[in-house]
């Protein structure tokens, strides 16, 4: 299926403790494949997902993403990032058991729907700015999102 | 549906048979023929929808209607208005059968007596407006196995009018609601929700799409968002999910 790797948990919990141990705020671990960072943020540990490389040639099957997984700082300004508009849940299907809205490398058209975001039973289509092809879906089924928060990046 | 002629500033398109209100709502505003205020309805929905693609039934004798609303830019405000509507909706039923127990559960559903009396179902269209899909349970309610949760209708609670009347008395309740949070913004319907608000600051199950939480319903903040304290200190801040509410709640509303 895809390429990316299992979630490194022994690896993350290694770090997460250097980080205590250390008491510092932040530990980044990059070996050029794999880049993990752990940060404290008001107590919560965080990992992020290596840097995706170039989108595959031919889309294959979607690309799992674990669950998690919060958003590359970078990817937020990345020119072709699409942000969240408000604050809520997002949704990569119309309902539950449908087929996704994009997978990665999918070709999108100006104004196709990307996935939902739904905050107090009000389901945002959130829309493609600009046609493309999906690089990067950069949140998953059910996750919380933030204002501002970058969800796709299409180039 | 009746006739029943809508208060200003509310233009009603009765229509017979269709998929969804909603869907005819959107319908509209992607023809360009959309207008504050109009109100789509429909005799009978043939593919009604709830929240993440549940059915709701949409058989004659209940109140299926969209409202098409300006919100401008602001997707948090957009949110907002399913209270706005919640508040208004749980007045008018109230007036409608004075003796039921009626009230609000996060975020805009209206119970009686524990058991789901209406839903709403919010869809941002075109640039810079809302529709609000509201259905009422007037002269049926869904049987208990095709529900999660237990349904009633206006009529096992004593009423005999038609949805044409729910209607009208919502609007009449609904416009001057829209033109309160128009005017001072989202403070005084959180206030007017509160108010109205079953299970507050008693215990709450709350299902997300990953997970279930139980906790304390402390409230809703100036979003609207349902804050959850949660044993061990920790406090949630919920935008979506399904509020479960005790039994006991009910027992103890009137």
């Amino acid at each position: 299926m895809s390429s990316t790797p299992p979630i490194q948990a022994e690896l993350v919990r290694t770090l997460a403790q250097l980080l205590d141990d250390t008491n510092l705020s932040e530990i980044e671990y990059d070996t050029g494949s794999l880049r993990i960072r752990v940060a404290r943020q008001g107590g919560a540990i965080h990992h992020y997902a290596p840097v995706a490389p170039a989108a595959p040639a031919v889309p294959a099957a979607p690309v799992a993403q674990p669950a998690g997984v919060i958003h590359h700082e970078d990817a937020a300004n990345h020119p072709g990032a699409v942000t969240s508009p408000m604050v809520g849940v997002s949704y990569m299907s119309p309902e539950p058991g449908s087929a996704r809205f994009i997978d990665v490398g999918a070709v999108v058209a100006e104004g196709q729907t990307l996935l939902l975001i739904e905050a107090m039973k009000t389901f945002n289509p959130i829309r493609a700015p600009r046609g493309g092809t999906i690089t990067r879906i950069l949140v998953t089924d059910g996750q919380p999102v933030e204002f501002g928060e970058p969800l796709v990046i299409i180039e | 549906m009746t006739g029943d002629a809508l208060p200003a500033p509310w233009r009603l398109i009765a229509l017979e048979t269709v998929g969804s209100t909603n869907d005819e709502a959107k319908r509209l505003i992607a023809e360009g023929r959309a207008a504050d205020f109009v109100v789509v309805s429909a005799r009978e929905q043939s593919a009604g929808r709830g929240r993440r693609g549940r059915a709701w039934l949409g058989g004659a004798g209940n109140l299926y209607c969209s409202f098409i609303l300006a919100v401008g830019a602001d997707f948090q405000a957009a949110a907002q208005a399913g209270f706005v509507a919640a508040v208004a909706l749980v007045d008018a039923l109230r007036g409608l059968v004075p003796q039921a127990a009626i009230g609000g559960k996060w975020p805009n559903d209206v119970l009686a007596g524990g058991a789901k009396l209406a839903g709403m179902l919010l869809e941002p269209a075109g640039a810079g407006w809302l529709v609000l899909g509201v259905g009422v349970n007037v002269a049926w309610a869904p049987p208990a196995h095709l529900v999660e949760r237990p349904a009633t209708s206006l009529a096992v609670l004593g009423y005999d009018g038609d949805p044409g009347k729910v209607l009208a008395a919502f609007c009449a309740a609904f416009a001057p609601w829209m033109e309160r949070w128009r005017g001072e913004g989202f403070p005084p319907v959180r206030r007017a929700w509160l108010d109205r608000a079953l299970g507050l600051s008693g215990p709450v199950d709350v299902r997300l799409a990953n997970e279930t939480l139980s906790g304390t319903f402390a409230g809703i903040d100036g979003d609207g968002a349902l804050i959850l304290d949660m044993a061990g200190g920790e406090v949630r801040r919920i935008l979506a999910g399904d509020v479960f509410l005790p039994p006991a709640v009910f027992r103890h509303e009137d």
